[in-house]
């Protein structure tokens, strides 16, 4: 987490810096997602109330393969905000505290607008997904397939020496930055500080953002339009 | 519960920025043994070395740069030979830092002929996908060649960074250069536009 300003208008960012799972091509991941909404849409309509998490698990995924490949997979940000607006709509979609009255929504969908994602420095141990081998001692290369498995690097020991945030992540899943809304914002949206017990819900899908019937805007898909990143870039996507 | 917070953060959009070739000298790495690499760098192979050597979990780790084991294998495939340099005691690994979209390997010496010209195939490849991935911006490549005085036993590290077409072009044409045409003071330009 960052920290800059001062109290109760401070920035508050957190995210992930990596991750576990290897990044898998976002052809797989697009399948994955629609497979998931069908899923979904099959159980919401037998009553099942494992719907909502099948539903924000699509969003993950279609979100994952938007960020992996912006231009083939356009049509991945569109489809993450239609379910996001079908989520909010049915389920709600709680805001998280984030201690001392900040609140962060921990969403996909909102990666599909950040400018800057983490990416971590340091070295690493790694296995070759395929054989198992250790480091530079196989002949599989990651990000290729061999005989319908795709290698990629295991990571098997990790030692973190920093952390920046940076327009061009080496792993795009990264843009997934929460910052968090300060004490102020939620006052001045409100009107007045929360009650006790109070929870505020995200509206990005239903209200602030019409990703679901317009789709991404040029610069959400073309990374060259990009200027040159702040933090005090706080304007609405 | 209440419902009034949409989220929506980002920064605006406008410019493209123009790079510029950048050639810089640094001192080379301490963790090299100066009398390993005179005599590797004799055997007039492509000589892949570390970073880094840091301990990982009380392991002794050797951290190349992660497109090691990609040129190793095209290297291998295209019967150009190839060694990669991993301390006594140490185990290979990687080592990664946000710098240049991409950055080579650290190598050994001036690339011969053929090297030279497997660096700038790999690098094409790498733009090839770069680009079916659908990607408008052109990448940028840092390429870094360890040089060693085979006399003094003193290290230097020559760094390029700029477009990767543009740094591939320049690695692939730099072995028909004329011999000595490229002086240190070249490489100490602060930017070449």
């Amino acid at each position: 987490m960052a920290r800059t300003g001062v109290s109760d208008d401070e920035i508050r960012i957190s995210g992930y810096a990596v991750y576990y799972e290897p990044l898998r091509p976002a052809p797989v991941l697009a399948r994955k997602a629609r497979r998931l909404c069908h899923e979904a849409g099959v159980a919401e309509r037998a009553g099942d109330p494992r719907a909502e998490q099948l539903y924000r698990e699509a969003i993950e995924h279609f979100v994952d393969a938007f960020l992996i490949d912006r231009p083939g997979h356009a049509v991945c940000f569109t489809e993450a905000h239609a379910i996001g607006r079908h989520v909010a709509e049915r389920y709600g979609c709680a805001m998280k505290h984030a201690g001392d009255g900040y609140w962060t929504a921990p969403c996909g969908v909102l990666a599909l607008h950040r400018r800057l994602g983490a990416s971590w420095a340091g070295p690493t141990i790694g296995q070759c997904s395929v054989c198992r081998a250790g480091d530079l001692e196989c002949d599989h290369v990651p990000g290729r397939w061999y005989e319908g498995v795709h290698c990629h690097r295991i990571v098997v020991e990790a030692e973190l020496r920093d952390i920046s945030l940076v327009p061009f992540p080496d792993d795009p899943r990264t843009y997934r930055t929460e910052i968090a809304r300060t004490p102020r914002e939620i006052r001045a949206v409100r009107g007045r500080p929360l009650r006790r017990g109070e929870v505020p819900l995200c509206t990005h899908c239903t209200e602030s953002c019409d990703g679901a019937d317009r789709g991404p805007r040029e610069g959400d898909v073309d990374q060259s339009l990009w200027s040159a990143p702040t933090l005090e870039g706080k304007g609405r996507a | 519960m209440h419902n009034e917070f949409g989220e929506g953060w980002s920064c605006s959009v406008a410019t493209v920025a123009i790079m510029a070739v950048r050639k810089t000298v640094h001192p080379g790495p301490e963790h090299l043994d100066a009398a390993e690499l005179v005599r590797r760098a004799r055997e007039g192979a492509l000589v892949l070395l570390p970073d880094t050597l840091s301990s990982v979990d009380g392991q002794m780790v050797a951290g190349f740069r992660p497109g090691a084991q990609a040129l190793r294998v095209r290297a291998k495939q295209e019967g150009v030979p190839v060694e990669v340099v991993v301390p006594t005691g140490a185990r290979p690994g990687h080592y990664s830092e946000h710098a240049a979209d991409w950055v080579l390997p650290l190598i050994l010496g001036v690339p011969a002929a053929t090297v030279g010209q497997l660096i700038a195939n790999e690098i094409q490849r790498w733009i090839d996908e770069w680009r079916e991935q659908g990607r408008p911006r052109t990448p940028t490549l840092r390429y870094r060649e360890v040089i060693v005085d085979e006399m003094t036993r003193k290290t230097t590290m020559r760094e390029l960074e700029g477009p990767a077409d543009e740094v591939a072009d320049w690695i692939a044409r730099r072995p028909g250069l004329e011999p000595g045409s490229e002086s240190e003071e070249e490489w100490q330009w602060p930017e070449r536009a």
